[in-house]
Protein backbone atom coordinates (compact mmCIF):
# COMPACT_ATOMS: atom_id res chain seq x y z
CA UNK A 1 0.00 0.00 0.00
CA UNK A 2 1.58 3.79 -0.76
CA UNK A 3 1.37 6.47 1.70
CA UNK A 4 0.11 9.81 0.55
CA UNK A 5 1.16 13.01 2.28
CA UNK A 6 -2.10 15.02 2.89
CA UNK A 7 0.13 18.00 4.30
CA UNK A 8 0.47 20.89 2.14
CA UNK A 9 4.76 21.42 1.07
CA UNK A 10 4.52 25.05 2.83
CA UNK A 11 3.28 24.06 5.96
CA UNK A 12 5.66 21.23 6.69
CA UNK A 13 8.59 23.78 5.34
CA UNK A 14 7.15 26.42 8.11
CA UNK A 15 7.65 23.24 10.42
CA UNK A 16 10.99 22.46 9.83
CA UNK A 17 12.25 26.29 10.14
CA UNK A 18 10.37 26.80 13.44
CA UNK A 19 12.14 23.62 14.47
CA UNK A 20 15.29 24.94 13.36
CA UNK A 21 14.85 28.47 14.60
CA UNK A 22 13.85 26.56 17.99
CA UNK A 23 16.99 24.59 17.77
CA UNK A 24 19.02 27.73 16.77
CA UNK A 25 17.31 29.42 19.90
CA UNK A 26 18.42 26.28 22.70
CA UNK A 27 22.36 26.11 21.29
CA UNK A 28 22.40 29.72 22.12
CA UNK A 29 20.87 29.36 25.28
CA UNK A 30 23.32 26.71 26.07
CA UNK A 31 26.12 28.96 24.91
CA UNK A 32 24.90 31.98 26.76
CA UNK A 33 24.89 29.67 30.05
CA UNK A 34 28.05 28.33 29.23
CA UNK A 35 29.59 32.12 28.87
CA UNK A 36 27.67 32.97 32.60
CA UNK A 37 29.08 30.01 33.75
CA UNK A 38 32.06 30.83 32.79
CA UNK A 39 31.82 34.23 33.80
CA UNK A 40 30.87 32.99 37.36
CA UNK A 41 33.57 30.75 37.74
CA UNK A 42 36.50 34.19 36.93
CA UNK A 43 34.00 35.94 39.44
CA UNK A 44 35.31 32.63 42.27
CA UNK A 45 38.52 32.35 40.80
CA UNK A 46 39.17 36.45 41.36
CA UNK A 47 37.67 36.10 44.84
CA UNK A 48 39.93 33.23 45.57
CA UNK A 49 42.96 35.11 44.34
CA UNK A 50 42.25 37.64 46.44
CA UNK A 51 41.49 36.21 49.68
CA UNK A 52 45.26 34.68 48.76
CA UNK A 53 46.43 38.20 48.02
CA UNK A 54 45.01 39.16 51.57
CA UNK A 55 46.64 35.78 53.56
CA UNK A 56 49.89 36.77 52.14
CA UNK A 57 49.64 40.35 52.63
CA UNK A 58 49.09 39.50 56.52
CA UNK A 59 51.70 36.96 56.20
CA UNK A 60 54.17 39.31 54.79
CA UNK A 61 53.40 42.13 57.96
CA UNK A 62 53.65 39.48 59.97
CA UNK A 63 57.30 38.71 58.20
CA UNK A 64 58.16 42.06 58.14
CA UNK A 65 57.48 42.59 61.51
CA UNK A 66 59.77 39.67 63.20
CA UNK A 67 61.94 41.21 60.93
CA UNK A 68 62.02 44.64 62.26
CA UNK A 69 62.17 43.01 65.51
CA UNK A 70 65.21 41.27 64.46
CA UNK A 71 66.98 44.04 62.87
CA UNK A 72 69.04 44.75 66.02
CA UNK A 73 70.71 41.29 65.43
CA UNK A 74 71.32 42.67 62.20
CA UNK A 75 73.51 45.59 63.20
CA UNK A 76 75.02 43.79 65.62
CA UNK A 77 76.47 41.30 63.25
CA UNK A 78 77.85 44.71 61.37
CA UNK A 79 79.38 45.90 64.30
CA UNK A 80 81.23 42.75 64.91
CA UNK A 81 82.68 42.83 61.68
CA UNK A 82 84.18 45.82 61.86
CA UNK A 83 85.34 45.69 65.05
CA UNK A 84 86.80 42.66 63.77
CA UNK A 85 87.83 44.12 60.53
CA UNK A 86 90.39 47.23 63.17
CA UNK A 87 91.10 44.07 64.80
CA UNK A 88 92.77 42.57 61.75
CA UNK A 89 94.13 46.05 60.66
CA UNK A 90 95.69 46.81 64.24
CA UNK A 91 97.51 43.47 63.85
CA UNK A 92 98.02 43.28 60.19
CA UNK A 93 101.32 41.87 59.91
CA UNK A 94 102.16 41.09 63.00
CA UNK A 95 105.47 39.32 63.75
CA UNK A 96 106.03 37.06 66.50
CA UNK A 97 109.74 38.54 67.57
CA UNK A 98 109.48 36.32 70.91
CA UNK A 99 109.67 33.62 67.85
CA UNK A 100 112.60 35.43 65.89
CA UNK A 101 114.40 35.52 68.93
CA UNK A 102 114.23 31.95 69.45
CA UNK A 103 114.35 30.82 66.29
CA UNK A 104 118.14 32.89 65.83
CA UNK A 105 119.00 31.10 69.50
CA UNK A 106 118.46 27.69 67.74
CA UNK A 107 120.61 28.49 64.32
CA UNK A 108 123.01 30.31 66.05
CA UNK A 109 126.56 27.70 65.77
CA UNK A 110 128.23 26.82 68.70
CA UNK A 111 131.25 28.45 68.08
CA UNK A 112 129.75 31.96 67.25
CA UNK A 113 127.86 34.72 68.97
CA UNK A 114 126.34 37.45 68.32
CA UNK A 115 126.46 41.32 70.11
CA UNK A 116 124.18 42.82 67.74
CA UNK A 117 120.61 42.44 66.57
CA UNK A 118 117.89 44.79 64.69
CA UNK A 119 114.93 43.42 63.06
CA UNK A 120 112.90 46.22 61.39
CA UNK A 121 108.94 45.09 60.06
CA UNK A 122 107.91 47.47 57.23
CA UNK A 123 105.36 45.54 55.60
CA UNK A 124 104.94 44.77 52.12
CA UNK A 125 105.49 46.89 49.24
CA UNK A 126 102.64 48.53 47.91
CA UNK A 127 102.01 47.31 43.94
CA UNK A 128 103.71 49.06 41.25
CA UNK A 129 101.51 49.09 38.43
CA UNK A 130 103.16 50.47 35.07
CA UNK A 131 100.59 51.21 32.62
CA UNK A 132 98.29 48.04 31.95
CA UNK A 133 100.92 45.98 33.35
CA UNK A 134 101.14 45.17 37.38
CA UNK A 135 104.57 44.02 38.68
CA UNK A 136 103.95 41.59 42.03
CA UNK A 137 106.65 39.42 43.46
CA UNK A 138 105.22 35.90 44.85
CA UNK A 139 107.42 36.36 48.26
CA UNK A 140 106.39 40.28 49.31
CA UNK A 141 109.17 41.29 51.42
CA UNK A 142 107.84 42.87 54.71
CA UNK A 143 111.28 43.58 56.75
CA UNK A 144 114.43 42.90 57.22
CA UNK A 145 116.99 41.16 60.51
CA UNK A 146 120.40 41.99 60.82
CA UNK A 147 123.23 40.65 63.29
CA UNK A 148 126.64 41.32 64.05
CA UNK A 149 128.71 38.77 65.93
CA UNK A 150 132.35 37.24 66.39
CA UNK A 151 132.92 33.62 65.20
CA UNK A 152 135.56 31.04 64.53
CA UNK A 153 136.83 30.05 61.45
CA UNK A 154 134.82 30.67 58.35
CA UNK A 155 133.35 26.95 58.38
CA UNK A 156 131.44 28.72 61.25
CA UNK A 157 130.70 31.68 59.15
CA UNK A 158 129.36 29.70 56.13
CA UNK A 159 127.45 27.42 58.44
CA UNK A 160 125.63 30.62 59.77
CA UNK A 161 124.37 31.38 56.51
CA UNK A 162 123.02 28.08 55.38
CA UNK A 163 121.35 27.58 59.09
CA UNK A 164 119.82 31.33 58.79
CA UNK A 165 117.75 30.31 55.56
CA UNK A 166 116.72 27.20 57.01
CA UNK A 167 114.26 29.03 58.93
CA UNK A 168 111.01 29.93 57.42
CA UNK A 169 110.39 33.43 56.16
CA UNK A 170 113.94 33.92 56.29
CA UNK A 171 115.67 35.07 53.09
CA UNK A 172 118.57 36.51 51.25
CA UNK A 173 120.98 35.85 53.80
CA UNK A 174 123.86 38.03 53.36
CA UNK A 175 127.33 38.41 55.14
CA UNK A 176 128.55 41.96 53.81
CA UNK A 177 131.57 42.16 56.11
CA UNK A 178 133.92 39.66 57.56
CA UNK A 179 136.76 40.99 59.30
CA UNK A 180 139.99 39.52 61.43
CA UNK A 181 140.03 39.55 64.46
CA UNK A 182 143.04 41.05 65.40
CA UNK A 183 143.29 39.75 68.91
CA UNK A 184 142.02 36.58 68.52
CA UNK A 185 143.70 34.30 66.21
CA UNK A 186 140.48 32.45 63.58
CA UNK A 187 138.25 34.43 65.11
CA UNK A 188 136.21 36.90 62.30
CA UNK A 189 133.50 39.59 63.26
CA UNK A 190 130.95 39.72 61.17
CA UNK A 191 127.78 41.16 60.21
CA UNK A 192 124.87 39.63 58.37
CA UNK A 193 121.46 40.19 57.18
CA UNK A 194 118.55 38.36 56.17
CA UNK A 195 115.27 39.65 54.18
CA UNK A 196 111.78 38.56 56.32
CA UNK A 197 108.88 37.14 53.94
CA UNK A 198 105.44 37.12 54.70
CA UNK A 199 105.78 33.67 55.85
CA UNK A 200 107.00 34.75 59.25
CA UNK A 201 103.95 36.75 60.38
CA UNK A 202 101.69 35.35 62.88
CA UNK A 203 98.45 33.74 61.63
CA UNK A 204 97.12 36.69 63.65
CA UNK A 205 98.90 38.86 61.55
CA UNK A 206 97.37 37.43 58.64
CA UNK A 207 94.03 37.66 59.86
CA UNK A 208 93.21 34.40 60.12
CA UNK A 209 92.07 34.58 63.97
CA UNK A 210 89.06 35.60 65.04
CA UNK A 211 88.13 37.66 68.13
CA UNK A 212 86.47 36.00 70.73
CA UNK A 213 86.63 32.78 69.06
CA UNK B 1 9.80 34.74 3.83
CA UNK B 2 9.85 35.42 7.41
CA UNK B 3 9.87 32.02 8.26
CA UNK B 4 13.10 30.99 6.90
CA UNK B 5 14.77 33.46 8.13
CA UNK B 6 13.87 33.10 11.74
CA UNK B 7 16.96 30.83 12.44
CA UNK B 8 18.91 32.89 10.70
CA UNK B 9 17.95 36.10 12.82
CA UNK B 10 18.35 33.60 15.99
CA UNK B 11 21.64 32.56 15.18
CA UNK B 12 22.35 36.21 14.42
CA UNK B 13 20.87 37.45 17.95
CA UNK B 14 22.87 34.76 19.85
CA UNK B 15 25.89 35.21 19.23
CA UNK B 16 25.50 39.29 19.30
CA UNK B 17 24.26 38.88 22.84
CA UNK B 18 26.96 35.84 23.21
CA UNK B 19 30.03 38.50 21.90
CA UNK B 20 28.27 41.33 24.13
CA UNK B 21 28.53 39.03 27.13
CA UNK B 22 31.67 38.41 26.51
CA UNK B 23 32.70 41.49 26.04
CA UNK B 24 31.74 43.37 29.00
CA UNK B 25 31.92 40.28 31.15
CA UNK B 26 33.89 37.48 30.58
CA UNK B 27 36.68 39.35 29.59
CA UNK B 28 36.71 42.27 32.21
CA UNK B 29 37.16 39.49 34.52
CA UNK B 30 39.34 37.23 33.46
CA UNK B 31 41.55 40.70 33.24
CA UNK B 32 40.55 41.35 36.75
CA UNK B 33 41.76 37.50 37.54
CA UNK B 34 45.19 38.10 35.83
CA UNK B 35 45.62 41.17 37.84
CA UNK B 36 44.78 39.97 40.55
CA UNK B 37 47.16 37.06 39.77
CA UNK B 38 49.65 39.16 39.30
CA UNK B 39 49.40 40.76 42.52
CA UNK B 40 49.38 37.47 43.88
CA UNK B 41 52.68 36.18 42.01
CA UNK B 42 53.97 39.57 43.36
CA UNK B 43 52.83 39.04 47.40
CA UNK B 44 54.52 35.53 46.77
CA UNK B 45 58.15 36.78 45.95
CA UNK B 46 57.79 39.40 48.81
CA UNK B 47 57.09 36.51 51.14
CA UNK B 48 60.02 34.61 49.92
CA UNK B 49 62.24 37.24 50.46
CA UNK B 50 60.96 38.82 53.33
CA UNK B 51 61.33 34.57 54.59
CA UNK B 52 65.07 34.71 53.50
CA UNK B 53 66.05 37.59 55.19
CA UNK B 54 64.27 36.52 58.15
CA UNK B 55 66.06 33.39 57.69
CA UNK B 56 69.51 35.38 57.95
CA UNK B 57 68.59 37.52 60.51
CA UNK B 58 67.79 34.75 62.96
CA UNK B 59 71.56 33.30 61.83
CA UNK B 60 72.39 36.63 63.04
CA UNK B 61 70.19 36.28 66.34
CA UNK B 62 71.78 32.99 66.84
CA UNK B 63 75.31 34.13 66.40
CA UNK B 64 74.55 37.03 68.87
CA UNK B 65 76.43 35.91 72.11
CA UNK B 66 79.75 35.28 69.38
CA UNK B 67 78.99 38.87 68.31
CA UNK B 68 78.85 40.68 71.72
CA UNK B 69 81.98 38.62 72.70
CA UNK B 70 83.62 39.76 69.29
CA UNK B 71 82.93 43.32 70.39
CA UNK B 72 83.74 42.67 73.93
CA UNK B 73 87.12 41.36 72.88
CA UNK B 74 88.08 43.76 70.51
CA UNK B 75 86.96 46.78 72.86
CA UNK B 76 89.46 44.99 75.24
CA UNK B 77 92.47 44.92 73.38
CA UNK B 78 91.62 48.28 71.07
CA UNK B 79 89.88 50.20 74.38
CA UNK B 80 87.88 53.39 72.77
CA UNK B 81 90.15 55.59 74.73
CA UNK B 82 93.85 56.20 75.08
CA UNK B 83 94.42 54.73 78.96
CA UNK B 84 97.93 55.69 78.73
CA UNK B 85 97.91 55.07 81.93
CA UNK B 86 96.71 51.44 81.76
CA UNK B 87 99.38 51.08 78.29
CA UNK B 88 102.29 51.99 80.91
CA UNK B 89 101.11 49.00 83.62
CA UNK B 90 100.67 46.95 81.23
CA UNK B 91 104.35 47.24 79.57
CA UNK B 92 105.48 47.88 83.38
CA UNK B 93 103.88 44.13 83.96
CA UNK B 94 105.49 42.65 80.77
CA UNK B 95 108.58 43.65 81.65
CA UNK B 96 108.02 42.45 85.78
CA UNK B 97 106.97 39.20 84.11
CA UNK B 98 109.71 38.67 82.03
CA UNK B 99 112.73 39.84 84.10
CA UNK B 100 114.19 42.71 82.36
CA UNK B 101 114.32 46.02 83.81
CA UNK B 102 112.65 49.05 81.81
CA UNK B 103 115.03 52.10 81.25
CA UNK B 104 112.69 54.40 79.67
CA UNK B 105 109.18 54.54 77.86
CA UNK B 106 107.85 57.28 75.27
CA UNK B 107 104.49 56.76 74.39
CA UNK B 108 104.16 59.20 71.24
CA UNK B 109 100.99 61.05 70.51
CA UNK B 110 97.93 58.77 69.09
CA UNK B 111 98.14 59.28 65.52
CA UNK B 112 94.87 58.74 63.53
CA UNK B 113 94.68 56.45 60.86
CA UNK B 114 92.53 57.09 58.06
CA UNK B 115 92.49 53.38 56.64
CA UNK B 116 91.65 51.60 59.66
CA UNK B 117 89.79 54.72 61.94
CA UNK B 118 92.06 53.84 64.66
CA UNK B 119 94.47 56.00 66.51
CA UNK B 120 97.77 54.01 66.65
CA UNK B 121 100.12 54.81 69.44
CA UNK B 122 103.33 54.49 69.04
CA UNK B 123 105.59 53.33 72.15
CA UNK B 124 109.27 53.72 71.86
CA UNK B 125 110.94 50.68 74.97
CA UNK B 126 114.21 50.71 76.01
CA UNK B 127 115.24 48.37 78.46
CA UNK B 128 117.63 45.67 80.21
CA UNK B 129 117.80 42.03 80.47
CA UNK B 130 119.40 38.72 79.24
CA UNK B 131 118.82 37.57 76.13
CA UNK B 132 116.06 35.33 76.56
CA UNK B 133 114.40 37.37 79.13
CA UNK B 134 114.50 40.12 75.79
CA UNK B 135 112.69 36.51 74.46
CA UNK B 136 110.49 36.46 76.97
CA UNK B 137 109.23 40.11 77.13
CA UNK B 138 108.80 39.79 73.50
CA UNK B 139 106.67 37.18 74.12
CA UNK B 140 104.68 38.94 77.28
CA UNK B 141 104.07 42.14 74.90
CA UNK B 142 102.84 39.86 71.88
CA UNK B 143 100.05 38.04 74.70
CA UNK B 144 99.31 41.77 76.03
CA UNK B 145 95.33 41.88 76.62
CA UNK B 146 95.30 45.14 74.53
CA UNK B 147 97.10 45.19 70.88
CA UNK B 148 100.38 45.72 70.85
CA UNK B 149 102.56 45.01 67.59
CA UNK B 150 106.40 44.90 67.89
CA UNK B 151 107.62 46.73 64.83
CA UNK B 152 111.34 46.72 65.29
CA UNK B 153 113.62 45.90 67.97
CA UNK B 154 117.24 46.18 68.23
CA UNK B 155 119.60 44.41 70.92
CA UNK B 156 123.20 45.97 71.79
CA UNK B 157 125.52 44.85 73.87
CA UNK B 158 124.99 46.28 78.11
CA UNK B 159 126.98 45.98 81.04
CA UNK B 160 127.28 42.23 82.46
CA UNK B 161 124.41 41.52 85.52
CA UNK B 162 126.16 40.50 89.36
CA UNK B 163 126.32 37.24 88.31
CA UNK B 164 128.45 37.67 85.26
CA UNK B 165 125.36 37.08 82.65
CA UNK B 166 126.01 39.76 79.62
CA UNK B 167 122.94 42.14 79.87
CA UNK B 168 121.61 43.04 76.60
CA UNK B 169 120.55 46.95 75.92
CA UNK B 170 116.61 46.44 74.03
CA UNK B 171 115.40 49.17 72.32
CA UNK B 172 111.82 48.32 70.77
CA UNK B 173 109.20 50.13 68.73
CA UNK B 174 105.69 48.84 70.29
CA UNK B 175 102.30 50.12 68.39
CA UNK B 176 99.56 49.75 70.17
CA UNK B 177 95.84 51.09 69.15
CA UNK B 178 92.90 53.26 69.88
CA UNK B 179 89.33 53.39 68.70
CA UNK B 180 88.93 57.09 69.73
CA UNK B 181 89.51 58.73 66.58
CA UNK B 182 90.56 61.86 68.60
CA UNK B 183 93.25 60.69 71.22
CA UNK B 184 96.06 62.56 73.08
CA UNK B 185 97.28 66.37 73.71
CA UNK B 186 94.87 68.57 72.66
CA UNK B 187 92.72 66.19 71.52
CA UNK B 188 88.41 66.52 72.40
CA UNK B 189 88.34 64.71 75.91
CA UNK B 190 86.67 61.55 75.96
CA UNK B 191 85.99 59.20 73.44
CA UNK B 192 85.38 60.03 70.03
CA UNK B 193 84.88 57.64 67.09
CA UNK B 194 83.84 57.16 63.37
CA UNK B 195 80.65 55.57 64.54
CA UNK B 196 81.34 52.07 66.16
CA UNK B 197 83.08 51.98 69.14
Amino acid sequence: MSQVNLLPPDILQGQRYRRLTLTVLAAGAIVLALIVVFFFIQVGRLGAVNDDIAAKEQTNAELQSQIDSLQKYDDLQTQAQQAQTQLDAAYAGEVSFSGMLMDLSRVIPSDAYLDTFAATITGPPAPTTGGTTTTTTTTPLIGTMTTGGQAIGFDSLSIWLTRLELVRGWVNPWMPTITANATVPNAFTFTSSVDLTQDVETPRGRGEVTAGG
Amino acid sequence: MDNRRAPLFAGLAVAGVSILLILLLVLPKMGQVSQAQQQLDQAQGEQQTLESRRSALEDAKAAAPQARKTIAEVHRRIPPTADEPGLILLLQNAAISAGIDLVSLSPGTPVLDTTSGLSKITVGVSATGTYFDVTDFMYQIETLPRAAVVTNLSLAPGEASQTGVPLLTLTATIQTYTSDTSAGPGSEPGPTSGGNA
